[in-house]
């Protein structure tokens, strides 16, 4: 397996990638985590996989499609809105995205 | 001893009604519970209810008490998952199997808890505090399915579903000397089932008797259009298999030993011998050491979770992804990153090249022998407060099953016995699909030894 340089800054871009933000003490605890957790599962450089095809799911079903119909679980919209935090006129209501930082 | 056919002919004969049956068990939780925490969520109210206006006693569940870990989306009854993020999300729907449950006549009665999103195998990552082993309230229960396992133990009631990624259902099992039966991925249905991993998840019962799992087994299993991954493949009567009384050759790997605490090999021994009496012949096999299923498990169980957490924007539901707590944002960020450009090849896709070179190995194992058997775990119920002591514990602690829920396969949890105080558990697994066989051979070692008779001093007999 590739070597890996973790620092705060690696761990800054995967928490972006995650949106999780994380407190100074959690980014500088998981750049000392990451490493140690990824030098213990490196004995799977031990187990030979040329020629190996990946396994994705165990089932062995291939392409299962559903026909078009009406789902008889289908919520209604009291349902649905239900648990949202805040709506507004039968939609979901956010905050402006942000694409800086 | 109850079981669930025991109970129904009670209510039958008239001999007892549910409503009181319920209202003491209510009783006895309400006193445990403190201590225990095995439930985050009562359902009292209702399943009086329920109770009460029970006449007819025709289905195969009815009045039948039951325990339900908070993973599954129960219809207007809160669900957590245990997870602070999911405080007050209340399901505006069933999961498949609660459906099912339902249908068939048992009575929720509360939501069991477990680690946070099912990440772990203490149930102490849980926001609500661990739940405690019922032989010794020092300890931890196991997990993810802690609380469920935990008020089976105590008999409150006896009867619990669980869900299991890689030893969720048969590590707390072993640990809390339960009966665990996880089955063959895609048996049962994950509609509802909040996803953990989700090319593993499974949901199972936790029982007192081997007979209770296969009724709710057989009444759990089956396609459902709601998840594409479930099986068209029909089901067995898996109550026939409890009489089926088949001899077989079972497997043993010396790799399954490596690390095991000595007292459960002691104990695994006289298993042995016992099944042995019963019949059996023993083979030697070989399987892939399960120190790369930790690691292999690491690897797809932190991908797929880095990509089901996603689904948590605090928009349609729950509470902003500020509320997760450290353990599920540890387990989303090294998923990212072995799921990320650059190091992909790396770490996902080769777990899941050995993926393939663990069920290679399984198919060739199954050639030789009927079903496997194994200790459950490496050591028996630990100190509360372990499992803080490694970022890797639930997959330590698991490493003797995640093998094969890797490769899809069904197995199940037994009491073989206690080891200074504590439950001791045997495991037996099997190709795809090899259920019946599981509770045939699981059957056979109940009838033969009772293990239902272990108890942990707090029990309460419904």
């Amino acid at each position: 397996m590739s070597k890996f340089k973790f620092g705060l800054r690696q761990v800054k871009q995967l928490a972006l990638l995650m949106n999780l933000d994380l407190t100074s003490q959690e980014l500088s605890q998981f750049a000392k985590e990451m490493p140690q957790t990824l030098s213990a599962i490196a004995n799977l450089n031990e187990l030979d996989t040329q020629n190996i095809m990946p396994t994705y799911q165990t089932t062995g079903i291939v392409n299962r499609f559903q026909d078009e119909q009406i789902n008889e679980r289908n919520l209604d919209k009291k349902a649905i809105f239900k648990n949202a935090a805040r709506t507004h006129h039968d939609y979901f209501q956010i905050k402006g995205l942000k694409y800086s930082k | 001893m109850t079981t669930i056919n025991r109970l129904r002919q009670s209510y039958r004969t008239k001999k007892r009604h549910p409503a009181e049956l319920i209202s003491g068990l209510f009783k006895q939780i309400k006193k445990l519970n403190p201590q225990l925490n095995a439930y985050l969520t009562l359902n009292e109210e209702l399943a009086l209810k329920q109770a009460n206006e029970l006449k007819n006693f025709d289905l195969p569940l009815a009045g039948i008490p039951i325990a339900i870990k908070d993973n599954f989306c129960t219809k207007d009854l809160r669900t957590t998952a245990s997870a602070k993020l999911l405080d007050d999300f209340v399901p505006p729907y069933d999961a498949t199997v609660i459906k099912k449950l339902k249908d068939n006549g048992a009575i929720i009665i509360g939501k069991t808890n477990m680690d946070a999103w099912a990440h772990g195998s203490s149930t102490e990552t849980s926001d609500y505090g661990p739940t405690t082993n019922p032989y010794d309230l020092n300890r931890l229960p196991g997990g993810s399915s802690g609380g469920s396992a935990a008020a089976v133990a105590s008999g409150l009631p006896p009867f619990a579903l669980g869900s299991e990624t890689a030893g969720s259902i048969r590590q707390p099992a072993a640990w809390c000397g339960v009966v665990g039966l996880k089955p063959t991925y895609g048996r049962v249905s994950r509609y509802g089932l909040i996803a953990m991993g989700s090319s593993l998840d499974c949901p199972g019962p936790l029982t007192r008797h081997v007979e209770d799992a296969a009724l709710l087994l057989g009444l759990l299993a089956g396609y459902d259009k709601y998840d594409a991954t479930s099986t068209k493949e029909p089901v067995d009567n898996y109550l026939k298999a409890l009489k089926a009384k088949r001899k077989f050759t079972l497997g043993i790997s010396d790799d399954y030993f490596e690390g095991v605490d000595s007292k459960i090999i002691n104990e695994f021994m006289k298993a042995k011998r016992i099944l042995e009496k019963l019949g059996h012949n023993f083979k030697k096999i070989k399987l892939i050491n399960p120190k790369y299923s930790i690691s292999l498990y690491t690897i797809l169980q932190r991908a797929e979770v880095s990509s089901n957490l996603c689904r948590y924007d605090g928009v349609r539901f729950g509470k902003p992804r500020s509320s997760f707590s450290q353990q599920a944002k540890r387990r989303m960020m090294l998923g990212a990153f072995t799921l990320s450009v650059g190091y992909y090849d790396a770490y996902y896709l080769k777990a899941q090249k050995i993926r393939t070179l663990i069920i290679n190995n399984f198919k060739e194992a199954f050639k030789q022998v009927d079903l496997i058997v194994a200790p459950t775990t490496p050591v028996t119920a630990l100190k509360l407060g372990e499992s803080e002591t490694n970022p890797m514990f639930g997959e330590v602690m698991d490493q003797l099953i995640e093998a094969s829920s890797i490769a899809g396969l069904p197995g199940i949890n037994l009491p073989i016995g206690l080891q200074q105080g504590l439950p001791v558990g045997l495991q037996i697994f099997g190709p795809h699909l090899s259920e019946t066989e599981i509770i045939d051979l699981a059957k056979q070692y109940e009838d033969e030894t009772a293990f239902y008779q272990i108890k942990p001093s707090d029990f309460y007999e419904i």
